[in-house]
């Protein structure tokens, strides 16, 4: 019966050719699949951007907190493999000349409303992505992404402190290199009603710029040093002397294999521990220590369904043609009539003659499965050919203006692709039962007779 | 009244009908017969007369509307899957139109009834049952032409494997539908020398449908179908419905030296588990 079946697949070609239909679907879907998973993983990277693995605002309105405080109980922990401090504040930024720009005209294109971040370098380039964004920054690349903050001897005016901003900004406000930025930041506290509202001027000179990935995040912020004569607290946030906290977040980069939550739980019960004002803290409501993949869960989740949705569009292209193995085998059931009439009175019972036509598709759908796992497997491995050949037709998959990537990505899942072959050889086995049951249920006489 | 087991093959009170439109064409009426093992009994009657119709029910790839099939006494089984073993076991076909599988070669087409008899058993009798198909494929003079598809084959050299094909598993009962009715006379001729002998080798009774009173003439037995019902058939056959019903007439020449036994003959110990 073996032998049978082999013969009725392989001297058929119609039956090769839906053989090669679900071997076409299943390259289409792994190809496609890993290109997107390739996708979500440089996305991953794209817009996990600035942050760390974890992120740790202080409850409010927990008094006057020091970094230093919490970096001693942090970075000691095993799982922490580094932290870094960000102060951040809110100014007007005026480009060249803010005393001659209306502040009331919202239209003005002189006026951006910024972050204004500040960073102690050193540790920021521990904890995330700041030093691949300086080495790739495209318009005003600093001398020394280790020192970024350094300013050139050669500098004629030194006196105001060092700014980066990101490489789009740089272009939306033409800015050039050691241009001085005026930023206007509110006071320190909400004057009584009736005296006037005084903002506070900082001026900063533009050290150079980085890369980016966050398009809203980059044309809104501006990175400073946090602390020092020339750091945003005495520049910017505190210039009456007040006392006020010199960090707003702590972002926390984990040692390697250690799970987001296993982090988090061991940071906030060092805390607890240490007695320093925490998310969870009953005396002090409020605070967070939020995952990045938590602070980025509309777009992750966005990416992610869109890949489901591709694995559930092109699984059904899998489906017709499976479909395609359920027509063939119906047409060999009606070519074969008289074989199986033969059959049975040779002695084949049903549920060999079943199982006679449930072999030739189930060889029909490994075959097809094997060949389209294979070809996937070789397609993900040289995407950049595939991405070559659509090239020649002026096709260009992920424009780098959208997906921020610059080569088609690819990446090769087993389970995934495990899962997928499964499903697929199912499938096909599942179209080749209705041939298979009418094989199986064909009177004898009739299939005898049959002209 | 005869002992049923004494009978390879008998039936009692076969009536069948197909539907045509809104009506039914009735094609057996109360058909009984009986054949003892080693019996050459020949079914005559016009085209359309329901020869095949009665052959499909004798060899269970049909069921009638009414009556029963015994095999050695026993009644034929209900369930597809015990009727095709029985068909395995002790049924052998020769059809008109030969019938062979067109992917297989002609050793593969002999050895397939083995091979669905057998089941897992085959892997473990393969050799022996190869040999032994080899052996039928030269007897039939063929053991050049193993390898070769039917479609390589001329049309008696294609019966001649269907008839080793149909002996290979020694069965009680041969069932042969017209078969030279495609041959010319010489081919046919030659084609039936061998069936009866090959019958009479392994044992088998067979019954052989035909319209050619010539052939019919080989038989120990003639049995005739005329308007569905059978003349001749129900001699020493076992009591039941119709059976008194239907004469009885011996066939008025022995059938010669070719034409097989009449007698009953030892029926292969397989044909009667």
């Amino acid at each position: 019966m073996i032998r049978l079946a082999l013969a009725y697949l392989l001297r058929r070609p119609v039956q090769l050719l839906a053989v090669l239909g679900v071997a076409v679907g299943l390259t289409a879907l792994l190809a496609v699949l890993s290109v997107m998973n390739g996708l979500i993983a440089a996305d991953r990277a794209q817009v996990r951007g600035p942050l760390s693995d974890l992120h740790l605002v202080p409850p409010p309105g927990s008094g006057v907190l020091r970094y230093e405080d919490y970096r001693q109980v942090l970075e000691p922990l095993p799982e922490v493999r580094a932290c870094a401090p960000h102060l951040v504040g809110y100014a007007v930024l005026g480009v060249r000349n803010l005393s001659g720009v209306l502040l009331n005209t919202p239209r003005s294109a002189d006026l951006n409303g910024v972050q204004v971040v500040g960073i102690d370098p050193e540790a920021e380039l521990q904890v995330n992505d700041f030093g691949r964004w300086l080495r790739d920054a495209r318009r005003l690349a600093v001398e020394d992404p280790a020192e970024p903050f350094r300013m050139p001897e050669r500098w004629r005016v030194r006196r105001y402190a060092p700014a980066l901003v990101s490489d789009r900004l740089v272009e939306a406000l033409g800015l050039r290199r050691e241009e001085i930025l005026q930023l206007g930041a509110l006071p320190p506290e909400i004057p009584p009603p009736g005296e006037d509202f005084l903002p506070h001027n900082g001026r900063f000179h533009l050290l150079g710029s980085y890369a980016g990935s966050d398009y809203e995040l980059d044309m809104d912020r501006i990175l400073t040093l946090r602390t020092g004569r020339n750091g945003l607290l005495e520049n910017l946030l505190a210039p009456l002397d007040r006392e006020i906290s010199d960090f707003s977040e702590i972002l926390i980069r984990l040692e390697e294999g250690v799970d987001l939550e296993q982090g988090r739980r061991a940071v906030l019960a060092a805390l607890a521990a240490a007695g320093l004002p925490a998310p969870g803290d009953p005396d002090h409501p409020g605070g967070s220590l939020e995952t990045w993949e938590e602070r980025r869960a509309p777009y992750l989740l966005a990416i992610e369904n869109e890949r489901r949705v591709t694995a559930l569009v092109l699984f059904f292209i899998v489906v017709v043609a499976a479909f395609g193995l359920f027509a063939t085998l119906g047409a060999l059931v009606r070519e074969k009539v008289r074989d199986l009439g033969i059959l049975a009175a040779l002695g084949c019972s049903p549920w060999r003659r079943g199982g006679l036509l449930l072999g030739v598709g189930a060889a029909g759908a490994a075959a097809g499965t094997a060949l389209g796992g294979l070809a996937g497997w070789w397609l993900s491995r040289h995407i950049e050919a595939v991405e070559t050949f659509l090239g020649w037709f002026g096709v260009e998959v992920f424009p780098e203006g959208i997906y921020v990537i610059h080569h088609l990505p690819s990446q090769w899942i087993p389970e995934q692709a495990a899962a997928l072959s499964a499903a697929t050889f199912a499938t096909g086995v599942l179209f080749t039962l209705a041939p298979a049951i009418h094989a199986a249920t064909l009177s004898p006489s009739t299939a005898l007779r049959y002209e | 009244m005869t002992d049923p087991a004494a009978f390879a093959l008998a039936a009692r009170g076969l009536w069948k009908s197909y539907r045509m439109g809104a009506g039914r064409l009735q094609v057996l009426r109360d058909v009984s017969l009986a054949l003892r093992p080693g019996e050459v009994c020949a079914l005559m009657g016009a085209s359309g007369s329901g020869k095949s119709t009665l052959l499909h029910l004798l060899g269970l790839l049909d069921r009638p509307d009414r009556g029963e099939v015994l095999y050695h006494g026993r009644r034929a089984p209900g369930s597809p899957g015990a009727r095709a073993r029985l068909r395995a076991r002790s049924l052998g076909f020769v059809f008109q139109q030969f019938h062979l599988l067109p992917e297989l070669n002609a050793l593969e087409n002999v050895l397939m009834p083995r091979r669905l008899a057998l089941g897992a058993a085959w892997w473990s009798r393969r050799r022996e049952e190869r040999a032994r198909a080899r052996a039928l494929l030269e007897r039939v003079g063929l053991g050049e032409r193993l390898r070769h598809r039917p479609k390589q084959l001329s049309g008696g050299e294609q019966q001649r494997v269907a008839l080793a094909r149909a002996v290979v598993g020694r069965p009680a009962v041969l069932l042969a539908d017209e078969p030279t009715g495609n041959l010319d006379s010489r081919t046919g001729e030659g084609i039936l020398e061998l069936l009866l002998e090959l019958a009479r080798e392994h044992g088998s009774a067979v019954l052989l449908a035909t319209h050619d009173a010539t052939i019919a003439a080989r038989a120990g037995r003639l049995l005739h179908l005329r308007d569905g019902c059978l003349d001749g058939g129900a001699e020493g056959a076992p009591a039941g419905e119709g059976a008194a019903e239907n004469s009885v007439r011996k066939t008025p020449e022995p059938t010669g030296d070719e034409g097989g036994g009449t007698g009953p003959g030892a029926g292969p110990e397989e044909a009667r588990s």
